[in-house]
């Protein structure tokens, strides 16, 4: 039996695409950008463009100016941390100059988050939401710091999640 | 056309599919300074020259994109402008909260979605 997790985010009673629950799939959530269904395995995806990143930014000056490599326990770290939130739409991964990986979700000017993390597991987020300015830091001890799942619900509307068993 | 211009030599520091520049193109590591140059009556090959030349400087890449700005836009963001010549035209961006990253995150986001992306 397969459960398929359906964030609904402004239809409640939304069906969950015939495609999605004949095909074993495992998470799926409506893109909030372009309102289509999307399909991902999320964590797999992700650590394969992290180690593609720490393959392309293994040297000094990286970035073309001064950047300061990505290293192992960075990317360790990046990938702990980014499987805490797997109930969210992709973030789009980018490697930071100061040798950090940050992840940023971007609807709009007024509507945007990033968390960056670093090899010693310090965090650094900020966001938009309309006119408030969410910002922060913390250190990685195995959690998230729960305003980071919490902006982004706010940001992409969010739900309890409605499982379908299949 | 804009005035300013912050070439970009990684392809993950904007999104062509959504027609942006990402706040880590634009966010400096500590000397708190990120170089940009001025393209201000500039035509678009002498533009792409002037961010190959930078590029030389470092570690001789050639860049991939641009995102390009005004003064104003700068000043939006609570950052400034400041003339580093030579190489000519070559400016920093200067300003940045240098108490803590998150402020600097901040930054980069009000400016970012004001630049203009250009993709070679």
């Amino acid at each position: 039996m397969a459960i398929i997790y359906a964030y609904q985010t402004d239809q409640l009673n939304s069906m969950v695409p015939e495609y999605y629950r004949t095909n074993q799939v495992r998470h799926v959530f409506k893109d909030c950008v372009n309102g289509s269904w999307v399909y991902e395995e999320p964590i797999q995806k992700i650590s394969t463009e992290l180690l593609s990143i720490q393959k392309d930014c293994a040297e000094f000056g990286w970035d073309g100016y001064n950047a300061a490599p990505i290293s192992a326990p960075t990317i360790d770290y990046a990938k702990s941390a980014i499987s805490q939130l797997t109930n969210i739409p992709q973030p789009e991964l980018a490697p930071n100059a100061d040798g950090e990986i940050s992840f940023e979700w971007y609807k709009a000017p007024t509507q945007q988050f990033l968390f960056s993390i670093g090899e010693k597991g310090n965090i650094s987020y900020a966001g938009r939401i309309g006119n408030e300015r969410i910002y922060g830091n913390a250190q990685y001890l195995g959690t998230l710091p729960g305003i980071i799942e919490k902006t982004l619900s706010r940001i992409f509307g969010l739900t309890t999640p409605v499982v379908v068993l299949k | 056309m804009k005035d300013f211009s912050r070439f970009i030599f990684e392809g993950r520091h904007f999104s062509k599919e959504r027609n942006r520049v990402k706040p880590t193109a634009f966010i400096p590591w500590s000397d708190s300074e990120a170089s940009v140059a001025k393209i201000e009556s500039l035509d678009e090959n002498s533009i792409w020259q002037l961010g190959d030349d930078i590029g030389k400087l470092n570690r001789g890449k050639s860049s991939i994109a641009r995102g390009d700005f005004n003064d104003s836009e700068v000043q939006a963001a609570r950052l400034a402008l400041k003339i580093a010549e030579p190489p000519p035209r070559h400016w920093h961006l200067i300003g940045w909260d240098i108490s803590s990253k998150e402020k600097q995150i901040l930054q980069a986001q009000e400016l970012a979605p004001l630049a203009e992306l250009h993709v070679r």
